[in-house]
């Protein structure tokens, strides 16, 4: 993978006695793609991709955006028509966002018409599924946080749907949303949980998805 | 092309992981640098580019600040949860509403262990599997149309 005059650099050398790079190295350089491989199996890289976006330009917005009932809608203003190039960092997350579940989708229907999830993948489409749901997940409470009309009565009615579950519907929904109606602690709680609940989330069940990929090498032609 | 390899049929290790389904990163063409060094960036950037383009053409709007005491006329979710908004607006009982949207993910979990009955890979000899799947897809297409529709024609599509 590496050529002589790195491999035979001081510095290669002195990092390899430590850590062995060279294995790392032999490992990646002994992967080959077999010919059943074609555009299609971009489709998980690109999801990737997107969300590496939406982690880049929502760690950006996170120093502007203000997540209280009285400020969020004005912060969300500013970052539109203040902020150096705020209207483009918003833009790019909210069409990121599209295009992620859009390709996760696609991405599903190459895993499924190719029937890569069979034997001895279907741990890696249990948790692909998982991410799917994460991802929706991340659409669902981030469509909130701006604080406008269309944010606002869509938090109004997706927190309360869980209250037509018998018995323990409404302490759910209570559970949601901080309280019996929508207000601060419903804002604080989708925001707390865009941020930090499901990244971590997604950040374990991806690594689930991508260790199995790693040990199970790609699925075999049709 | 001609830095392909073949598979090493003579390798009793790589036989017996084909055999399981895996192992099939081992032969076609070197993954270095032909698809990591060449093919990754043009990917990456390619979707970075993309996204750019289109927040540039259509940037996001700023709404109007939320008002308690003004419903909005409609409201709709975003484009990927309209079938299941459609799924809650027209199935008369709340709770069968929210089975049906448990039901999605429930329901992809079970597909590897439903489907293990055909051991095929090909599209073409799982034609049972595709029967529900190309059915699937347009049943949620269809309910997703539905969903921006209003609830009066939501179900016929205004068609009939």
């Amino acid at each position: 993978m590496f050529t002589k005059q790195v491999t035979n650099s001081k510095t290669f050398k002195w990092f390899d006695e430590r850590l062995e790079i060279q294995a790392i190295s032999d490992d990646i350089a002994s992967k080959y793609v077999p010919p059943h491989v074609n555009i299609f199996y971009c489709l998980g890289g690109i999801t990737l991709v997107c969300f590496v976006i939406q982690f880049a330009t929502g760690f950006a917005m996170t120093f502007y955006y203000s997540p209280t009932v009285a400020d969020a809608f004005t912060s969300v203003e500013k970052i539109m028509t203040e902020v150096n190039f705020g209207w483009l960092i918003r833009s790019i997350h909210r069409w990121s966002a599209s295009m992620m579940v859009l390709m996760m989708i696609l991405h599903t229907f190459r895993v499924y018409l190719t029937g890569g999830f069979k034997n001895p993948r279907e741990l890696t489409w249990i948790t692909g599924v998982i991410l799917a749901v994460l991802t929706v997940s991340f659409g669902v409470t981030g469509y909130s946080l701006p604080w406008d009309q269309i944010g606002y009565w869509a938090v109004k009615i997706v927190s309360g749907v869980p209250e037509a579950i018998p018995v323990v519907g409404v302490a759910m929904a209570d559970l949601l949303r901080g309280g019996s109606s929508v207000g601060q602690a419903t804002l604080t709680r989708y925001y707390s949980l865009h941020t930090f609940v499901l990244p971590w989330l997604i950040a374990v069940f991806m690594l689930l998805h991508f260790i199995m990929i790693r040990k199970q090498g790609i699925s075999g032609p049709l | 092309m001609s830095t392909q390899i073949k598979p090493d049929l003579s390798d009793p290790a790589l036989r017996a992981k084909l055999a399981q389904g895996m192992g099939h990163n081992y032969y076609g063409e070197p993954a270095w640098p032909n698809d990591l060094l060449y093919i990754f960036p043009v990917v990456i950037f390619g979707t970075i580019g993309c996204c750019t383009a289109l927040a540039i053409l259509d940037p996001a709007l700023v709404g109007e600040p939320a008002n308690p005491f003004a419903t909005p006329l409609e409201i709709l979710p975003e484009w990927y949860l309209w079938p299941v908004f459609q799924l809650l607006r027209v199935l008369p009982n709340k709770l069968l509403g929210i089975a049906c949207m448990a039901g999605v993910p429930l329901g992809l979990l079970t597909i590897p262990f439903l489907e293990s009955v055909n051991k095929f890979q090909n599209p073409f000899r799982r034609p049972v599997a595709m029967a529900a799947f190309l059915f699937g897809t347009v049943f949620t297409i269809y309910l997703g149309i539905g969903a921006t529709l209003p609830i009066s024609t939501s179900l016929t599509l205004g068609l009939f």
